[in-house]
């Protein structure tokens, strides 16, 4: 407590300006906060934690220093029901919290519909929905199986994953290839050109990657490719360009060393080569695990899973278990394609959110000034996102870091307790769906979740 | 809002554009006279308060405000402040006292890191106090010619101001006999207000 | 061996920003002389002295020099400065405009929350001051006992200082929080879990020309039982440890007993003299406080200005702690305290709004049965510009004793003397004891 006495007083005033008034007056710096009532129904929740605020210090920060110290590696490829636990044949992994056929919107049933008959439980389209609307198919969240998908996020057993492994913590967490855009499975599209995509998929392109990363003789480090590609203007989740890049010149002299069919090869460093999402599939199950890694710390307020399922949009707190606390999948505020508009558009969809969950995505969107306009503003818009997730977040990462912010550390944590007081929403970047099953990416934006979910989120932490 | 006189009298009406901004002030320059601007209230007979700090590169229209008066007024018992200045401070550094003994600051003004080099800052303070008690002729001469080559722009409008006996508003409330003015004087800037307080001192101790 | 020297065109830094920087660049590994200043000659010159060459930079030019023991290392050292320039905010245009904060976590730049947002919030943003780092300063009122307990023992672990729930004053070196007067600074330090007890106590010090180290102030609950007066505990060993204390004044009503032992033991162990003021008045509390320091409180003569008359005393105060002490030295009447909780809901402070007590004023003075009105007129900051103008022209056509304690100090913002004039030509008894006032009270209802 040396630090009060004998020297300057810089203090930082919330409440009354008479009184930031006066300390000006005296010559003392006041940053002023501005401060604003808490969501309504949420008084006495944090009140209540505001009792438990040592013990919450002391999870969040075992739990954030989880999220830090995580290591995750790309270390091979597998399919679903070796990977997953209770993989079956008629089990069909979804993003989002739980939710049943009957719920499910327009592009996450054409996704369902899709993978049953890439499976073959049904010979056609028409079939595979009679077999959904039965019951016969087992829906389960991603999220509750170790793994994470984009947009509708489908997973049946027979689909290759990658496997991202965390030793620092000693879990992993995977996830499917990326389809690439326009007409793909994630979007609900479940025509013959998106399922014979998927066969390739399955028979060449898991193939080929997987002995590429053999040949590399050791794991790639995501957690030091992402941080270098924040550095090269992505943030993460909506701008993977420069991660994809950086990918590919590491798998490079791997993949032309392979004694593959050339034409395989080739296939597969174009298909690398044309879809600047492919690293999205990697940087989320790497966030996934280190968010894994971060669950389950009694009376941890930090979020370690924001995922939606096109209906619902889910939130789970390290400190309360498994539980999910929902609210409505929100309108996405962004750009279309042209020929679309927000009349078109699906709600909210998508595990990626897992992105913002560890620092990036929405959060580091002063480091991708290129995608901007989706947020309708400028480098400065950008700067402020990230700037306001400060004030939510419990601390910076280590990791990565913005340049144009002076290479500050991303927000990280999400305190749920903060985002309920402040009433400051996480931003989350991500695509527009058409709400129609096999349109397709119609446009991308920003999106903000359902305060609903966290204030449910806080009570359930403070014991209401 | 308040503007200091000198600020009001070069400035007003006038656009100028922001030369720099900083996390508590930017600057306005305009023919080798730079203004402050603050959030807070003017601490400097330079000072000008705004409602925002602007950004580097914009431009502003300094207008009209609540005008202050920089100019100090002699101390009452000079022998007596400066016996409470020391005691909070200490003594004035030898290479200041010569300095105000021999009239002549060269050896100071420019020197020490910051935007008002500390050297400059314990002259202003002498300067001002001296002027303040009808020493013009040797507080000019503390001060010297020349300034903009040899100081900061900032730097050189703060000490032609002390030479007229303009100073910061805790070291004219101190000299007034506010007894509170020396810890606010003291917490002005980062070394800003020591200096000028050493400043004070050396040259009351010389009155 | 390799050299760097970088000259940045117009830049305006302040010299902490251009220190952090000089030893950021420092700390970089391989750095071996870091200098950085503005080129002015005389900056050149000690730069050139250690062997660097500057050419074309002119005053207003900010000057980086480097000497590292490679190109690698040179280029850390100079990616750091630019790191720190940056961070501070010097440099981007961006940092500029910001809009604020909305959380206290986000206060980085600051050492100290000053809280004074509707109670029912204040649990919440203290906890995460205290989480950020922060010393606080809680003026709320409002805040559960159990939650101030938890708070305080958290401050306690993470070494930061805890000031209420309902804190009015503290000084921390010269500097007034919430209300506090512009006492002068001096050899005592006070901790006081009453606001108006310290701006009391600090006054009469400084009509003694003592002034003041210190003031902390821990809130009136801070010696509870539940509490166990942690907050009075860590004042004690700060200012126990403070060079600039001489002698230490602890002001509270008479705690609980447990708590009271435990402060006894913690002003034991502070190796300075100690005044315990619990159970004496603040004019009594004030009288030992200078006996330590070799002073002595003036004599505190002002006498009733019309003769004793039967009747009742009306005592209203904006002070919580003067009030009580009226009380208890008056022995009957009826005393308000416009500072209680009834009467701030939803309105400002009576030392910020003075209409509510001016309305009971009035009131009172037609009363027949009230033959003396006493009052408190606190000044300093946080307080009103002119509490005995818009108090004078009330008292002006009271026709009963009218006796008003008045605390404040010759620095204060209002002017002491001219609110004292004020009050005297309006036909009040002003007296700077508030111990004093209460006797005059009882003196002119005594008949």
């Amino acid at each position: 407590m040396a630090d009060l006495l004998g020297r300057p007083l810089a203090v930082a005033n919330a409440g009354v300006d008479l009184f930031a008034d006066e300390l000006e007056r005296q010559g003392v710096p006041v940053e002023r906060v501005e401060w604003r009532p808490p969501e309504p129904g949420t008084e006495e929740a944090l009140q209540r934690l505001a009792l438990e605020a040592a013990a919450i210090a002391h999870a969040n920060d075992e739990a954030v220093e989880r999220l830090q110290a995580a290591q995750p590696m790309l270390a091979g490829v597998g399919t679903a029901r070796d990977l997953l636990p209770d993989m079956h044949e008629r089990a069909i992994l979804h993003a989002g919290p739980p939710i049943d056929w009957a719920e499910m919107s327009g592009p996450l049933r054409g996704a369902v519909i899709g993978a049953a008959v890439h499976e073959g439980l049904a010979e056609s389209r028409e079939a595979a929905e009679r077999l959904a609307a039965r019951g016969e198919l087992e829906f389960a969240p991603c999220h509750e199986r170790g793994a994470v998908g984009p947009m509708a996020g489908v997973v049946s057993a027979s689909m290759p994953m990658v496997v991202v492994e965390n030793p620092a913590h000693g879990n992993r967490a995977c996830c499917t290839f990326n389809e690439g855009l326009g007409k793909v499975l994630r979007y609900g599209a479940n025509d013959d050109e998106v399922l014979e995509r998927l066969g390739w998929i399955r028979d060449v392109l898991a193939r080929v990657f997987a002995r590429a990363l053999d040949r590399l003789g050791e794991p790639i480090d995501l957690r030091a490719m992402t941080a270098q590609a924040l550095q090269m203007g992505d943030e993460g989740h909506n701008r993977n360009r420069a991660g994809t890049s950086l990918l590919l010149r590491s798998l490079l002299p791997a993949l032309i060393e392979l004694d593959d069919p050339s034409a395989d090869v080739a296939a597969v460093a174009r298909f690398i080569a044309g879809n600047d999402h492919f690293y999205l599939n990697l940087t989320m199950p790497a966030a996934k695990a280190a968010a894994d890694a971060a669950a389950g710390i009694d009376g941890s307020s930090i979020v370690v899973a924001m995922a939606r399922n096109g209906t619902e949009f889910g939130v789970r707190l390290s400190g309360t278990g498994d539980r999910w606390f929902t609210g409505p999948s929100g309108m996405i505020d962004g750009l279309y394609l042209p020929g679309f508009g927000p009349e078109d558009a699906n709600p909210d969809i998508g595990d990626s959110s897992i992105t913002e969950t560890v620092g990036l995505g929405g959060f580091a969107m002063a480091a991708a000034p290129a995608i901007v306009r989706f947020v309708g503003g400028g480098a400065e818009d950008a700067l402020e996102a990230t700037r306001a997730m400060y004030d939510i977040a419990w601390s910076e990462s280590r990791s990565y870091q913005i340049p144009a912010l002076g290479f500050r550390g991303t927000p990280v944590g999400i305190d749920a307790r903060e985002v309920v007081a402040t009433r400051v929403l996480p931003f989350v970047n991500t695509g527009i769906a058409h709400r129609e099953p096999g349109v397709g990416q119609i446009g991308a934006g920003l999106v903000e979740p359902p305060m609903e979910a966290f204030a449910k989120a806080v009570r359930a932490l403070a014991g209401q | 809002m308040i503007a200091a006189r000198p600020v009001l009298e070069r400035l007003a009406g006038r656009r100028v554009k922001v030369a720099g901004a900083g996390r508590d002030a930017a600057y306005v320059e305009d023919g080798g006279f730079v203004a402050v601007l603050t959030v807070a209230r003017p601490a400097l007979p330079n000072g000008v308060q705004v409602a925002r700090l602007p950004r580097a590169g914009e431009e502003i229209v300094v207008d009209g405000g609540d005008e202050w008066d920089p100019a100090l007024e002699p101390a009452a018992d000079p022998a007596a402040l400066d016996a409470r200045i020391s005691a909070a401070v200490g003594h004035p550094p030898e290479s200041l006292v010569r300095a105000i003994r021999s009239a002549d600051g060269k050896g100071l003004v420019g020197r020490g890191p910051g935007l008002t080099p500390e050297g400059d800052d314990l002259v202003a303070g002498a300067a001002a106090v001296l002027a303040a008690a009808g020493h013009g002729g040797r507080a000019a001469a503390l001060v010297g010619t020349d300034l903009r080559r040899r100081t900061t722009t900032l730097s050189a409008t703060l000490l032609e101001l002390s030479t007229v006996g303009m100073g910061p508003e805790p070291l004219q409330a101190l000299l007034a006999g506010d007894p509170a003015a020396l810890a606010r004087l003291l917490r002005l800037g980062h070394s800003t207000g020591r200096a000028y307080a050493l400043g004070a001192a050396a040259a009351l101790a010389a009155e | 061996m390799t050299e760097r020297v970088i000259v940045r065109r117009g830049a305006y830094h302040d010299s902490v920003t251009l220190m952090l920087v000089s030893s950021a660049a420092g700390r970089e590994e391989g750095a071996e002389d870091v200098a950085v200043g503005m080129a002015t000659p005389l900056n050149l010159e000690l730069i050139a002295d250690q062997g660097f060459a500057v050419e074309d930079a002119g005053p207003n030019d900010l000057v980086i020099a480097v000497r590292a023991r490679d190109e690698a290392a040179a280029d850390a050292a100079v990616a750091a400065v630019d790191r720190e320039l940056a961070a501070k905010g010097g440099a981007p245009a961006a940092a500029a405009g910001r809009p604020s904060a909305r959380s206290l976590r986000s206060a980085r730049d600051s050492s100290l929350a000053f809280l004074s947002i509707p109670g029912e919030h204040v649990a919440h943003e203290a906890a995460t001051a205290l989480e950020a780092g922060l010393h606080v300063f809680c003026f709320s009122d409002g805040m559960s006992l159990a939650v101030e307990a938890a708070l305080k023992r958290r401050a306690v672990e993470k070494d930061l200082l805890f000031m209420g729930a309902d804190c009015g004053t503290a000084i921390l070196d010269g500097v007034a929080l919430g209300f506090a007067n512009a006492v002068e600074r001096g050899p005592v330090g006070i901790v006081g879990a009453s606001g108006t007890g310290i701006q009391e106590v600090s006054c009469l010090l400084d009509t003694a020309g003592i002034g003041i180290s210190h003031a902390i102030g821990v809130g009136g609950r801070d010696l509870s039982a539940e509490v166990g007066g942690l907050m009075m505990r860590r004042g004690l060993e700060l200012l126990a440890a403070d060079d600039a204390t001489r002698a230490i004044v602890a002001i509270s009503k008479p705690p609980d007993p447990q708590v009271a032992d435990a402060i006894e033991a913690a002003a034991g162990a502070a190796g300075k003299a100690v005044v315990l003021g619990f159970g004496l008045t603040l004019e009594e509390t004030a009288a030992r406080a200078a006996g330590l320091v070799g002073g002595a409180l003036p004599a505190f003569e002002e006498r009733l200005r019309r003769p004793p008359s039967p009747g009742r005393v009306v005592g209203l105060y904006s002070g919580g702690t003067l009030c009580a002490e009226a009380a208890a030295i008056v022995g009957e009447g009826e005393f308000t305290d416009f500072g209680a909780d009834e009467f701030t809901r939803g309105r400002a402070h009576p030392m910020i709004d003075p209409s509510l007590r001016l309305d009971r004023l009035a009131a009172a003075a037609r009363d027949p049965e009230v033959s003396v009105l006493l009052l408190d007129v606190v000044l300093g900051f946080g307080a009103h510009p002119d509490p005995a103008g818009e108090l004078a022209p009330v008292i002006a056509d009271v026709d009963r004793h009218v006796i008003a304690a008045l605390c404040g100090a010759a620095g204060d913002p209002q002017g002491l003397d001219g609110q004292r004039a004020q009050l005297e030509a309006a036909g009040a008894v002003v007296t700077r004891s508030n111990a004093h006032a209460a006797r005059l009270a009882r003196e002119a209802a005594g008949g």
